[in-house]
């Protein structure tokens, strides 16, 4: 077999019903690029026996992480979205529209069926040779457009438990991509239903990411794969830079004035309602980290550069993100 | 009888196509039949006959004969790989001919 390039490359998903059980693909997912690796930390002795080097090395216990890197298309979202740290209400007869909010679920957990978080198996074809994944889940995540091409792209950081060796013959959907007339941002006072009137025309970019910060955790069983992961705080945030106008966002800052946020990405309509196909990230209530303006080169406009930091809200959802598209999980 | 191949995701709605690699696309829940040289262009690409490629795959069907000669799948196949023809279970067997007697 000669070397190969990524071109060969493939990416399949299923769910699994059992945690850790390795399960073929039921959906092949394009990616722009992936970095799942076996993490290990081996044994290695250091024996006093009249030498410098170390002595011996034993297997140890290991888990898989790693990126996944993507355009985001409604027709594979939901599926990585179950596998996260959220509450699943699943609506609609075609498009759907999954709605995940942040749950307090301390570890990874799956289920045979039902809008309920899951685990994955995850298959890599790389040259040729198949890796399966097991346990799997999107310990955080990214979605982010900027003004540099218009197309809304995902990342996920993905752990899993463990790794065998993977089956499976891909198959393709067409593309449906999210592209530069597809978004629109909108800044409202925070709120449990911020009203969201008028998308502002001042950002040059948007990013939302999320992380579960998970961690594996291993127990005495006579395996070396982890046997669950666990879930910490999350963290959520917004990032973003936008033509500096005037100081009110600034004063906002400084005041610890909050605020909620919201992209939407829409194909196939005007608003999410009508849409096929739709991508909506709300955050509810979130705090400037960071406010920073500058004056750049004597011909470059003048930025403002955020972060928001995500709060929880009384009485509602800290974000919600809200996906429609074809595929109906079940 | 050429062979036909099938896909279902129940996931996706029907008549949805999918690109399994056979050089059309197939709508979700129907059946394609492929041409001599689809089939031979699958061969080609995979290095493997078509219903072994898709023995596991739980959404790909399978049925009827291949088109394809034991030649042509020597020359486009590995070495290593069973080019055996297929046993058509639908033929009809001519009855032999009678040996000649010598008087």
């Amino acid at each position: 077999m000669p070397a190969g390039i990524g071109a060969s490359g493939a990416v399949g998903f299923a769910f699994e019903a059992t945690m850790g059980t390795y399960v073929p693909p039921t959906v092949w997912i394009p990616i722009l690029d992936e970095s799942l690796v076996y993490t290990e930390d081996k044994y290695y002795s250091q024996q006093l026996r009249q030498q410098v080097t170390d002595s011996d090395v034993k297997p140890s216990y290991y888990h898989v992480e790693g990126d996944i890197n993507m355009e985001a298309d409604t027709n594979y979202l939901p599926y990585l979205m179950y596998c996260s740290r959220h509450t699943i209400v699943k609506s609609g007869a075609g498009p759907f529209v999954y709605e995940f909010t942040p749950s307090t679920a301390g570890a990874t957990s799956t289920a045979a069926s039902g809008a309920v978080q899951r685990t994955a198996s995850i298959t890599i074809l790389r040259n040729g040779v198949f890796f399966g994944y097991t346990g799997c889940t999107m310990g955080g995540y990214e979605f982010s457009v900027s003004t540099d091409d218009g197309v809304l792209r995902t990342t996920f950081n993905v752990m899993g438990l463990g790794e065998v060796d993977g089956s499976g013959t891909p198959a393709w959907i067409a593309p449906e991509l999210f592209g530069a007339d597809s978004h629109q941002v909108f800044v409202d006072a925070a709120g449990t239903a911020p009203a969201f009137a008028t998308p502002s025309t001042d950002f040059n970019g948007f990013t939302f990411r999320a992380n579960h910060n998970p961690e594996p955790q291993n127990r005495i069983v006579n395996q070396r794969s982890a046997t669950y992961t666990k879930f910490g705080k999350t963290d959520f945030e917004v990032e973003s830079e936008l033509d500096f106008i005037d100081k009110v966002e600034y004063n906002n800052f400084k005041a610890a004035t909050q605020k909620a946020f919201r992209l939407h990405s829409l194909v196939g309509g005007a608003s999410f309602a009508a849409a096929s196909d739709a991508v909506r990230i709300t955050a509810y209530r979130a705090a400037y980290d960071a406010y920073d303006i500058a004056l750049p080169g004597i011909g470059d406009i003048i930025m403002a550069g955020f972060t928001g930091h995500g709060l929880n809200i009384t009485g509602g959802d800290a974000y919600k993100i809200e996906i429609k598209g074809a595929p109906s999980i079940t | 009888m050429a062979l036909k191949i099938s896909y279902e995701n129940p996931d996706f709605p029907k008549e949805m196509e999918f690109d399994i690699g056979v050089g059309v696309p197939i709508p979700n829940g129907s059946e394609v039949e492929l041409t001599e040289e689809q089939e031979l262009a699958f061969v080609a690409r995979t290095q493997s006959k078509v219903k072994d490629y898709y023995a596991d795959s739980p959404s790909v069907k399978v049925s009827g004969t291949t088109e394809l000669t034991p030649t042509q799948l020597k020359d486009h196949i590995g070495s290593d790989v069973n080019v055996e023809p297929e046993v058509d279970e639908e033929a009809v067997t001519g009855e032999p001919e009678e040996e000649g007697v010598n008087e």
